[in-house]
């Protein structure tokens, strides 16, 4: 028995649509942003994280636990996103498509945003992952390594390189 | 947090902003999930009838044809706890048997306490052996006891080293098996142990300390035999706030049912589930913890 918030079991099939009706509707905005953050692409964002949360409706225990069930989607994202990466070797591909001229950017923001986005897929998946739980979702390094599941000294590392990376990058434009 | 840093904060936020949720995808996304947890349900439910058929048949095949089930239980009296060993065995019985084939030149690693401690932690903490690290070993050679401190690599920097306590309960010296008798860590306070007397419930009070990561959580487990098998669950048990450090669990009260020695084990995992605390010790009937 795990203690987190835990109450009375009440089950009913209309209490389960609704639970995960309002999961979807609390996490789905912040589970894209990160998704993006991390693939770079709507569309691939947008399937993930669709992905993410079936399989986390699938396995997930206890549905009322709102913290735990963002902490295991976020991982889910995470997983996911990584394991993308590997195996359709799409960072590349994608990469090469950057080469590619952009469409016109319509205001400063947005040529900004999509200079961020560029840089941001020149790390490794998991570099890439290591800098944004850091930085957006603002996560310890104890916190970041423990959904990496890797050793703390690697977070460690791969977000100070990783920083390197951006500010070298950003800079380059300025 | 330097002004570099703030930028490249600041930019994957607004870069994060520039998605927004597809409306669309909302019911082809909660259809899907619906689907799947009622196909993992079945599933579950086919798994538990085939177990429970499985057991039901085994149980049968093991019961003589005359045997007669007595018309009501022999309610034990509640024992102070024999041995002191919480793992891996919890009785004599099993202790000389472990001797026994310690003697043949099996197990060896039973005679050696951080081999045993590490064994334990790869037990019931689920750690990886080669991923704990043996901090120090105080050994009382005449006494049979030993205390030996490890932590596990990947939580080292953050947490004290657990304290894992071993006796040697049947034979003292080299040759001699050792056993787990408590785990302790200073981040879990244990505040009491209500009395085991029949009819009042066990209220296990505690507090976890010092641990960094902000989201965990407590698993408080009244455990039996040598395998740590839960036996009982809690019939409540509060966190007290999300991030809170006091935890109440209420078990109900022993009865006939209860299996004894009784093993209080109290785990700490974050929320990713890997445990990097923990506390143990065998509860005696009169509520004296240790």
């Amino acid at each position: 028995m795990v203690a987190t918030e835990v109450t009375e079991e009440t089950g009913g099939v209309e209490r389960e649509a609704r639970r995960l009706e309002d999961l979807y509707r609390a996490h789905a905005a912040d589970a894209l942003r990160l998704a993006y953050l991390l693939t770079g692409d709507r569309g691939a964002a947008e399937d993930l994280v669709q992905d993410a949360f079936v399989r986390m409706f699938g396995r997930f225990r206890d549905l009322r636990n709102r913290d735990a069930f963002w902490w295991y989607l976020r991982r889910t994202i995470v997983n996911l996103s990584n394991s993308r990466f590997r195996r359709r070797k799409v960072e590349r591909a994608w990469l090469e498509r950057q080469t590619a001229p952009a469409g016109p950017a319509s205001t400063p923001d947005t040529v900004e945003r999509e200079r961020m986005r560029s840089v941001l897929m020149l790390l490794r998946p998991q570099q890439r992952a290591a800098v944004v739980l850091r930085y957006y979702e603002d996560l310890t390094e104890a916190d970041t390594a423990e959904v990496l599941r890797c050793p703390l000294g690697t977070v460690k590392s791969m977000v100070s390189r990783g920083l390197d990376v951006l500010r070298e990058e950003l800079s380059k434009g300025e | 947090m330097s002004d570099v840093d703030e930028d490249i904060r600041q930019r994957l936020r607004d870069l994060a902003d520039d998605v927004r949720t597809d409306p669309g995808r909302e019911g082809r996304t909660l259809r899907r999930a619906r689907s799947r947890r009622v196909g993992t349900a079945a599933l579950t439910g086919l798994v538990v009838v085939a177990l429970v058929a499985g057991t039901v048949a085994g149980v049968r095949a093991l019961i003589p044809a005359n045997h007669v089930t007595p018309a009501h239980r022999v309610t034990p009296t509640p024992t102070p706890p024999q041995f002191l060993g919480i793992w891996p065995e919890t009785s004599a019985s099993d202790l000389a048997a472990a001797q026994s084939s310690a003697d043949a030149g099996r197990d060896a690693w039973r005679l050696d306490p951080r081999r045993t401690a590490i064994r334990y932690t790869a037990a019931i903490l689920g750690w990886d052996p080669s991923e704990v690290d043996v901090r120090s070993t105080t050994m009382h050679q005449e006494a049979g006891l030993a205390d030996v401190e490890l932590a596990h690599t990947g939580f080292s920097q953050h947490l004290p080293p657990l304290t894992v306590a071993l006796l040697q309960a049947g034979r003292a010296g080299a040759s001699g098996v050792w056993s787990v008798t408590k785990v302790a860590s200073p981040t879990i306070e244990i505040g009491a142990v209500r009395p085991l007397a029949s009819g009042v419930p066990i209220r296990v009070t505690g507090r976890v300390t010092g641990l960094p990561w902000r989201n965990r959580d407590v698993e408080v487990l009244l455990l039996v035999g040598p395998e740590l098998t839960s036996f009982v669950d809690p019939s409540g048990f509060y966190l007290h706030g999300t991030n809170g450090s006091q935890f109440t669990v209420e078990f109900p009260p022993p009865d006939e049912l209860w299996a004894w020695p009784v093993t209080l084990v109290v785990r700490v995992r974050t929320l990713g589930g890997s445990v990097v605390s923990a506390q143990s010790f065998p509860l005696s009937v009169r509520g004296q913890a240790g």
